[in-house]
């Protein structure tokens, strides 16, 4: 009688009395394919009930396979709803002191991978000495299986590769390597979508090189034929390289359902597909990683200009990286939007506004172009996550230094004028001390000056020169300049989310306020030079660079029909080509003021600006053009809103000018009618 | 008609449910091989030895006689689940027990070697098992038993007979041999054995899978059907 207490001496399990071999070895033997057999040590085993015990937050639904690194069970989230795989990895892996840690850091890399082309990891963790993994479940074949079935055409070749570029390339810039690429690991779900599953799993179960084993020690068969040379050589320092390798094995592979060993024919020989597709396998089959394709997105793209279009035949293109869209979307809009920036500074002929957009705009394109050219590689010898660091680094960088850029272009136009109006109104520092200022008794000085004949500093002057009837600080301090301000710092917004720094939620939350402004601005620019102007574009913040507009045109704006009796009454000739009287309500409301814009003490010419202060929705400046009594005289006036409200007392004082004007004028004269 | 080689594959046996003679021949093939654990079941249910050897005799004819298929749900898929679920139906039922007895008395459905039956029931520690996990260890053993005929017969025919009878103990690293013992009694490099038993051991891993494909309608449910008894065999 044998002894009843025997155990196996392989998986300690006890020995039945009738056999000398373990029923439970025997039994494991005949579990997954025959190259996957594991040794019976190493296998994880844990029948579903078990492992439904272990995860009460799953539904176990059944076993999907077994393989050298664990378990993989179908399970359902009770509370979503929704299928996940399940991955138990084998027990003996706790044993090594390291890897728990290891498998933290690893884990917490992977959870960030989020692309159509990689199988998502939900949830990881360790329960009663099982590692596990929670992922995404795809439902759907892997390309071994693929290949098993014999009819996979060149073409469905061609639409896989690229997919797998997609998701390769994204995690590599995320700085993680999969090290075990092979069609095993390459699942295609129903819909046709490819997902790269155990990205990063060999790094976690510090497989750098697969053992060969024939017999049952603990270790894992594997296969080296889609290893790179130098995961045999170095595997300790290998690089996303590595996996351009393994690709162009699988693309091989996928091609002529043969192994690329030895001596191995080139795919055109073996099927008919493109001659230059020899050069991609070739290429990524280099045995120097410096001499194969350096990024998957390289190999994507001759892979796709070979098949034709950009899309491959067959199957359905092929998602970018989601960032590479986005970011196309949002340098669309900054062009647009600096675009139309640019054109309406120029439309309101608003000088420094055009050129800081435009300045903004070849900063944005040069941005662009570094963005390019600094898209980070993940090299040789860095850990993983560095690329991907450095990378948002340098979007936070850039978007900070176009803001700054946009900033200071906005104080170089603006302030250096700015100061100088500190009152609202334009303080000359040439200013002559004898000069009228604002206030009734501007209108009373002019009046009573352009009776008589004017002093030689004192001529009205022809302006020949548009720009310098410009009045830039006014300008933006009637808001125009907070207009552009916004406008700048919601471009750089939109510069930062499409760098990904840590601005991009601003950028993001810019969008639709940026889609109403711009329009906004277009519908101003339309309105230049329209007569029905909406209530609210008649604020002096709205009006005042249409306003500048007409005058370079050479167009007399405005003119009130009482002013330009006075006008009259003083000597002037009027030009009112165009009447705007609309825009002037009343001007027995209203202030004039007038003011040496700019003094040229060597010139003949002055400029004269007549202010008028008004009630706010009163029109904010008025130009004339005037002759003076001196042949060849002629003067552009400009009248301006003023800050301070006409009342009391002064309305009275200014009510008793009107009148002295409307009487000296004579009664003969109607009001509006050409002189 | 080599026995263990022909495909009787449960789902034969399923399609076949009206009985025409295919899944008949079939069933009985099936019941044939598996009929060990049944006769486990019953000698524990607390029979005696004779008593059993006419309860699962009486029961195979009255499983081959009458159609019990009707009644098989097919989502429970496999063979063993059937055969334990009828079974025990059977022994509840008192006249079919009668019936059976009288029945199995005189003809043999299938031919039983009960003397082996018995003794590996005897040896079977089942102070502590149930009936239906008596059933269910037997069934794994027996499945692991037709796997290595098979192999053995395919190495038979391979003409690597000898070379199966040497190595199969190392199958499991059971063997008492090196693998250099082993080389030398049939002429082999230490390093040709290893290959050699690793082709077997891939070959039985096959023959198994085989087998238990023969149980299940679903191939696709042989890996659960192997993890299943893998955990009849790990209960103590």
């Amino acid at each position: 009688m044998v002894d009843q207490r025997r155990s196996c001496g392989d998986c300690g399990s006890a020995l039945p009395p009738d056999t000398d071999q373990c029923p439970a070895c025997m039994l494991r033997l005949g579990l997954g394919a025959p190259e996957q057999i594991t040794a019976s040590r190493s296998s994880t085993a844990a029948p579903i009930s078990d492992v439904a015990l272990l995860f009460p937050q799953l539904e176990i639904l059944d076993l999907l396979g077994e393989g050298g690194m664990g378990t993989v069970y179908r399970a359902r989230q009770k509370k979503l709803q929704r299928q996940v795989a399940l991955k138990l990895l084998s027990r003996e892996l706790s044993s090594d002191p390291a890897f728990a840690e290891r498998f933290l850091r690893e884990a917490q890399a992977l959870a960030r991978l989020q692309h159509p082309n990689i199988v998502s990891l939900y949830d990881f963790g360790e329960t009663a000495g099982y590692y596990f993994l929670v992922m995404e479940y795809v439902d759907g074949l892997n390309l071994r299986q693929i290949l098993l079935r014999g009819e996979l055409k060149p073409s469905e070749a061609l639409a896989i590769v690229p997919q797998i570029c997609d998701g390769l390339q994204y995690a590599h810039e995320a700085g993680v390597i999969h090290r075990d690429i092979k069609p095993e690991n390459v699942l295609v779900d129903r819909s046709g979508r490819v997902k790269i599953a155990d990205f990063g799993l060999a790094k976690i179960l510090d497989r750098a090189v697969p053992t060969i084993a024939l017999t049952g020690s603990g270790q894992v068969m594997g296969t080296p034929h889609y290893m790179a040379p130098e995961q045999l050589t170095d595997p300790r320092h290998v690089d996303h390289r590595a996996d351009i390798y393994s690709l162009g094995v699988v693309f091989y592979e996928l091609l002529t359902g043969n192994l690329p060993r030895g001596r191995f024919d080139l795919p055109s020989r073996t099927i008919a597909v493109d001659v230059r597709l020899d050069e991609v396998v070739l290429r990524a089959l280099e045995q120097q990683p410096d001499r194969r394709y350096q990024h998957a997105s390289e190999l994507k793209t001759d892979v796709s200009s070979v098949s034709g279009t950009a899309a491959a035949p067959g199957g359905k293109d092929v998602e970018a990286s989601p960032a590479a869209p986005r970011w196309r979307s949002v340098l669309r809009s900054f062009l647009w939007f600096t675009g139309v920036w640019v054109l309406s500074g120029f439309a309101f002929n608003a000088g420094p506004v055009a050129l800081a957009g435009a300045a903004l705009l070849f900063v944005a394109i040069g941005l662009t172009e570094a963005r390019r050219h600094f898209t980070p590689a993940v090299k040789p010898g860095r850990g993983p996550g560095h690329a991907g660091v450095w990378r948002r680094a340098l979007g936070t960088v850039a978007a900070a230094a176009l803001l700054a850029v946009s900033f200071g272009l906005f104080f170089l136009a603006t302030v250096n004028r700015w100061e100088r109006s500190s009152d609202g109104y334009v303080s000359s520092p040439q200013e002559p001390e004898e000069l009228l200022h604002v206030g009734e008794g501007a209108m009373e000085e002019l009046v009573a000056r352009s009776a008589g004949p004017l002093p030689e500093s004192e001529r009205w002057v022809a302006v020949h020169d548009s720009s310098d009837v410009m009045d830039w600080p006014k300008i933006y301090r009637a808001g125009y300049v907070w207009i552009a301000a916004a406008l700048s710092l919601g471009l750089g917004m939109l510069a930062a989310a499409g760098a990904g720094g840590a601005l991009r939620p601003l950028g993001r939350l810019w969008l639709p306020v940026a889609g109403v402004c711009a329009p906004a601005l277009l519908g101003l620019m339309v309105a230049n030079g329209a007569t029905a102007i909406p209530r609210w574009f008649s604020s002096p913040a709205a009006l005042a660079p249409l306003v500048s507009a007409a005058e370079v045109s050479g167009e007399v704006t405005a003119v009130s029909d009482r002013l330009y009796l006075a006008l009259l009454e003083a000597g002037c000739t009027v030009d009112t080509r165009h009447r705007w009287s609309v825009v002037l309500p009343g001007a027995a409301r209203a202030t004039l003021g007038m003011q040496l814009l700019a003094g040229q003490p060597e010139s003949p010419f002055n400029r004269w600006k007549i202010t008028w202060t008004g009630p706010r929705r009163t029109f904010p400046h008025v130009v004339l053009t005037l002759a003076g009594p001196a042949a060849g005289d002629r003067t552009v006036v400009k009248i301006d809103a003023g800050r301070s409200r006409v009342d009391g007392e002064d309305r009275a004082r200014w009510q008793r000018l009107e009148r002295d004007l409307l009487a000296r004028a004579g009664p003969s004269v109607e009001p509006g009618s050409r002189p | 008609m080599t026995r263990g080689f022909v495909t009787t594959r449960w789902s034969v046996v399923i399609a076949a449910r009206g009985g025409d003679s295919k899944g008949r021949e079939a069933l009985s093939t099936l019941c044939q091989d598996y009929w060990h654990p049944i006769y486990a079941f019953i000698r524990r249910q607390g029979y005696a030895a004779e008593e059993a050897r006419d309860l699962t005799q009486g029961y195979f004819v009255l499983l081959l006689e009458k159609s019990v298929l009707h009644d098989f749900r097919p989502t429970q898929g496999r063979f063993r689940s059937f055969l334990l679920a009828s079974v025990r139906h059977f022994l509840s039922d008192a006249r079919d027990r009668e019936r059976a007895a009288k029945r199995g008395a005189g003809q043999a459905a299938i031919p039983l070697d009960e003397v082996v039956a018995e003794e590996s029931y005897r040896r079977e520690p089942h102070t502590e098992l149930t009936p239906e996990e008596i059933f269910e260890r037997r069934w794994a053993f027996t499945v692991i038993d037709r796997a290595v005929r098979r192999l053995r017969d395919d190495s038979a025919r391979r003409g690597t007979l000898e070379q199966f009878e040497r190595l199969h103990p190392f199958l499991t690293g059971a063997g008492s041999d090196s693998y250099r013992e082993a080389g030398s009694a049939l002429g082999m490099t230490e390093g040709a054995v290893k290959v050699a038993v690793h082709r077997l051991r891939r070959r039985y891993g096959e023959m198994l899978r085989r087998e238990v494909e023969e149980t299940v309608v679903d191939p696709a449910d042989v890996d659960g059907e192997i993890r299943y008894l893998l955990e009849v065999i790990g209960r103590r």
